[in-house]
């Protein structure tokens, strides 16, 4: 596996999560960001949209969530509620239609310190540091990964 | 010397809104921040009128606070209100008050930017400065990332979406 600049840690198109009965948003959505705090992430929201509507509301929020591990190591987690339909407020919590998805990815040389120096980088990359990004570092965000998609299956009630 | 921190974070309600006070509150939060000059703030405002009886508005916010000599805090705000149209309201003690009903798009980007005097270091100056600056830099990132988060909050808070 060659090592490039952004290594995607997911599989596929990310973690898929599709959750159909009552939800709780609102602890679902504070939870994800206390997650995060206490994993020292750094959070930012790149959409929160909330759209009334007869049948229900729909709600996509779009969360991201970065950390340094050190000068040249940076995890970043994505999670997308990319639907939660027919939002409908119940005496507990709403019931509704959610889909999440949830993606790692592991950014190398995030200052572009080496930008200028790419077969270096590759060579730093592939060969002197291979091992440790394989070993270390990759666990590590993976770990993290699927720590944070099985907080929010608990959360939503989902039996692993 | 720029460094992004939110990049162009996107909120959007669909629904009902005091748009005038959204508007006025959200300029007082810049303007109490030390971010904006009521001069200087509004960089655009597009208002165009669309069929029955709507209206679309695009307004533009470009606010700065000066850090230090060497770099400025920068929270753009872009405000895209699309459909709008008036509907009146009636509260719970009986008066009735008039609201906007639109899709509201508001979009925060904040970054600090260096200022001419760091650009026109050279030498052994800029390499002094790049040693010992170094730490408060990363000071600067997390006083802008709270600041720009606070705001961020303070808007979706004002509009009824969870924060």
């Amino acid at each position: 596996m060659v090592l490039t600049r952004e290594l995607k840690i997911h599989p596929s198109r990310g973690i898929r999560i599709t959750y159909h009965g009552v939800i709780e948003i609102d602890s679902l959505y504070k939870g994800i960001k206390e997650w995060f705090n206490e994993n020292r992430y750094d959070y930012f929201e790149k959409e929160n949209t909330e759209k009334n509507r007869p049948e229900g509301n729909l709600l996509i929020i779009k969360m991201r969530a970065e950390k340094e591990i050190d000068d040249y190591v940076r995890f970043r987690l994505e999670v997308d509620m990319n639907e939660i339909l027919r939002v409908k407020k119940l005496k507990k919590g709403y019931s509704g239609e959610a889909r999440i998805i949830v993606r790692g990815f592991m950014d190398l040389d995030y200052r572009g310190n080496w930008k200028s120096l790419p077969f270096l980088f590759y060579l730093y990359n592939n060969i002197i540091l291979k091992k440790k990004i394989q070993g270390y570092y990759w666990g590590k965000i993976y770990d993290e990964m699927m720590d944070l998609s099985s907080f929010i299956k608990s959360t939503l009630g989902i039996i692993e | 010397m720029r460094i992004d921190l939110l990049k162009k974070e996107k909120i959007k309600w669909e629904g009902i809104t005091d748009f005038r006070e959204l508007y006025k509150y959200l300029k007082l939060w810049l303007e109490d921040n030390g971010y904006a000059d009521e001069r200087t703030l509004e960089k655009s405002y597009i208002q165009r009128a669309k069929p029955e009886g709507q209206t679309q508005l695009e307004i533009v916010w470009k606010s700065k606070k000066k850090r230090s000599e060497f770099f400025d805090y920068h929270i753009d705000t872009t405000i895209l209100v699309l459909r709008m149209s008036n509907v009146e309201i009636q509260l719970e003690d009986g008066s009735k008050r008039k609201m906007k009903k639109a899709t509201f798009e508001i979009r925060v980007a904040s970054y600090i930017q260096s200022t001419k005097k760091w650009d026109q270091l050279k030498g052994l100056q800029k390499l002094y400065h790049e040693f010992f600056i170094r730490k408060r830099i990363d000071l600067y990132i997390e006083q802008l990332y709270n600041k720009s988060r606070s705001y961020h909050s303070y808007i979706k808070k004002f509009l009824g979406i969870r924060d």
